[in-house]
């Protein structure tokens, strides 16, 4: 019997973690199965249906779209990076989510320059708003702060 | 004040500055929130306010903190500890939030310290860091005490609030996302509409009409 569904778009952060599809339906997968139980997941029938950089739309059996919501807003972490999901809008249909992905999008996600803090090297990723993330360069325990551009001024 | 995050922890405690912090929760619809070792200040319609945090269970720390804090303007957190204890600080002035009570004994809290909060007007948050970032057991145990403590909020009324307790930009929740999480732990949306605003009330309490002459 085929089921109403319906989509959930939900706001990846950091934009630059740049998650694959596969990767989000694991991480999501195991956020529902861990908060509701083995029955309930089965009962969401979650799928991840499109991701880009910054956003992605999750499907559910419609009903589901409140459990499904809770149990994004507790993943933290995607391959030991910490990443959040923000559920954003709910919708019918993929159509009516990729127009509002367009009216959200603030722009290309911005490419990294590169920022000497003391004697640390640093990654900066400069967002509209005045927001910059900033990654240390390197192989282990890369620092992230997240700063505003009169925090590097005042730096 | 429309909703408040009772604690966040931005740098140095966090990785996340506090104006981001500001940036980032006021997005997220929030107008205020509480950051732990930093003074208060406003920028435009957004509050910052101060708070301290006492970890250590030890009165003559609260009390210090009350006495530093007797301005009343920033908000004195209080980490719970065991049954005296919480019975102890809840009757110093100044003291405006006890939280982490599901890290304590289970005999931590009861309907007597439910109707003390009650009468002195003494919140009790609500973290809700450990229903995201911990699984299994202890998130069970978890959702068990805030149960628990709901269930005697209903009985008693004492004063709630709702914190992201994030150190992290990628920790902050929304406040639909408050909603979604208190709900795990019985706590309706009116209520997290009213625990949301609840700092206001602390910060300001109202009380009887005094006559000046």
């Amino acid at each position: 019997m085929r089921d109403k569904k319906r989509y959930v778009l939900a706001k990846i952060t950091p934009a630059w973690a740049c998650p694959e599809t596969k990767s989000l339906y694991l991480v999501v997968q195991e956020a529902i199965t861990s908060l509701w139980g083995d029955v309930i997941a089965a009962g969401i029938q979650m799928a991840v249906v499109y991701g880009d950089r910054e956003f992605c739309i999750i499907r559910c059996r419609r009903g589901c779209e409140d459990r499904l919501a809770t149990a994004l807003s507790t993943v933290s972490c995607l391959n030991e990076q910490g990443i959040s999901l923000r559920s954003y809008a709910v919708s019918g249909t993929i159509h009516a989510l990729k127009r509002r992905i367009e009216k959200c999008r603030k722009g290309p996600v911005p490419a990294a320059k590169e920022l000497v803090i003391g004697e640390r090297t640093f990654e900066a990723y400069y967002f509209p708003g005045q927001k910059v993330d900033v990654l240390e360069k390197g192989f282990k325990s890369r620092e992230l702060l997240f700063l505003t551009e009169t925090d590097i001024e005042e730096m | 004040m429309i909703a408040t995050d009772a604690t966040v922890f931005p740098s140095p405690l966090g990785n996340t500055s506090v104006r981001r912090m500001v940036l980032e929760t006021r997005e997220l619809g929030f107008d205020s929130i509480v950051a732990i070792g930093q003074p208060g200040w406003q920028t435009g319609d957004f509050s910052v306010i101060g708070g301290t945090l006492i970890r250590e269970p030890q009165m003559k720390a609260v009390i210090n903190a009350a006495r530093t804090n007797s301005s009343g303007k920033g908000l004195l957190v209080v980490n719970a500890g065991n049954n005296t204890f919480n019975r102890a600080i809840i009757q110093v002035k100044g003291v405006h939030v006890i939280r982490h009570f599901h890290k304590t004994e289970k005999n931590s809290f009861d309907h007597i310290i439910a109707r003390m909060l009650a009468e002195n007007h003494v919140a009790v948050d609500i973290d809700l860091r450990p229903l995201v970032l911990s699984r299994g057991v202890w998130r069970q145990k978890t959702i068990q005490r805030y149960k628990d403590i709901v269930r005697l909020y209903e009985r008693f009324g004492f004063p709630l609030t709702l914190s992201s307790n994030a150190r992290s930009v990628l920790e902050l929740k929304s406040v639909r996302e408050m909603v979604g999480l208190a709900s795990l732990v019985g706590i309706e949306e009116p209520d997290v509409r009213v625990a949301l605003a609840t700092i206001q009330t602390l910060l300001s309490p109202v009380g009887p009409v005094q006559v000046v002459t």
